[in-house]
């Protein structure tokens, strides 16, 4: 019981936390149950839906608030659901590490430009093509890298002149296509602890509730990017680690 | 869609209606509307049920940017 207890608010406080950003908490969480002892494929598997379930719950709310542009996000998902498997594949032809060393690169860059522009942010590079350039891309990283799609297009749309909020809003939306189908793959093979599923995805439901509820009612776009840059930051620290084997 | 996203909005119009809470935040969120009206518009997409429910939303939210004027002004004047 108490074991259940632990996972539920670990991921209540993680899910509030990153749907503040407009993205998913596995990146955070994976590492942390598997540290607490969970099999890497299952910690894997729950942090995906653990993701899908918090996003789904904000793109709802977003939804019926009207400030979720659906017809925005298709070209995002549409480029997501087809090269990230085609990333997935390419991952045993790649070498890992190198693009692991362009990603934290990728990610400390984006956060310093997040926290030291102000920039007035402008939609101004908004043509479908280039959503589609910005979800293949992160489709093959994410396949590859086998990362949340989430955390690499915020900081690459908020770069081109998206509102930060407007771009969490469309990404919230965007996740679960790209995080629903490898949950399925993934149960294809990982002995999955039901209970626990349903324990994490209610925490994730509340938290993905919550976080949105602050996001859109307590903070201001600048609020939401200084915000996505501590993420980013923190992100790329825990990728530093694990590739300088500490 | 459009009484759905009215009876959200009635549950969620005690945060909007809090004095803490910023203006911008109101005032983003009725941008955010008046920018995607435009876009369906452009689209010639006004007959659809999503644009209905963006009108409804947008005359709640409205309503909410009125009674906060009133509501925060006077909790200031105190």
């Amino acid at each position: 019981m108490e074991y259940y207890v632990i996972y539920f608010f670990l991921t209540l406080a993680l899910s509030t936390l990153f749907s503040m950003g407009g993205v998913g908490s596995a990146i955070g969480l994976v590492p942390i149950f598997s540290m607490m002892g969970m099999p890497l494929n299952l910690a894997k598997a729950i942090g995906l839906f653990i993701n899908s379930a918090s996003t789904i719950t904000a793109s709802i709310m977003n939804f019926f608030r009207g400030v979720l542009d659906i017809k925005f996000a298709i070209p995002l998902i549409i480029s997501i659901m087809i090269a990230t498997p085609i990333g997935a594949w390419m991952s045993q032809y790649v070498q890992k590490e190198i693009i692991e060393w362009v990603l934290v690169a990728f990610l400390v860059v984006s956060a310093l430009l997040l926290i030291f522009s102000n920039r007035e942010q402008k939609v101004v590079y908004d043509k479908a093509w280039i959503l589609y350039v910005i979800g293949a891309t992160v489709g093959l990283i994410s396949g590859t890298i086998g990362v949340g799609g989430g955390s690499l297009i915020m900081p690459l749309l908020i770069l081109l002149g998206f509102d930060a909020k407007k771009a969490a809003y469309a990404i919230s939306f965007v996740i679960p296509f790209s995080t629903l189908g490898a949950f399925a793959t993934y149960l294809s093979f990982v002995d999955m602890d039901w209970t626990l599923l349903g324990v994490v995805t209610v925490a994730a439901i509340i938290g993905g509730y919550l976080g949105d509820r602050i996001m859109h009612y307590r903070l201001t776009p600048s609020q939401v990017k200084k915000l996505i840059a501590v993420v980013l930051l923190l992100l790329a620290i825990k990728m530093i680690y694990k590739l300088i084997g500490a | 869609m459009k009484k759905i996203a009215t009876k959200m909005l009635e549950n969620e119009k005690k945060d909007a209606l809090d004095c803490t809470v910023s203006d911008e935040v109101v005032d983003e969120w009725l941008d955010t509307i008046e920018e995607r009206k435009k876009k369906m518009q452009e689209h010639h997409k006004t007959d659809t049920e999503q644009y209905d429910m963006l009108l409804g939303i947008e005359n709640e939210v409205k309503e909410i940017k009125e009674i906060r004027k009133k509501k925060c002004q006077k909790k200031q004047d105190d």
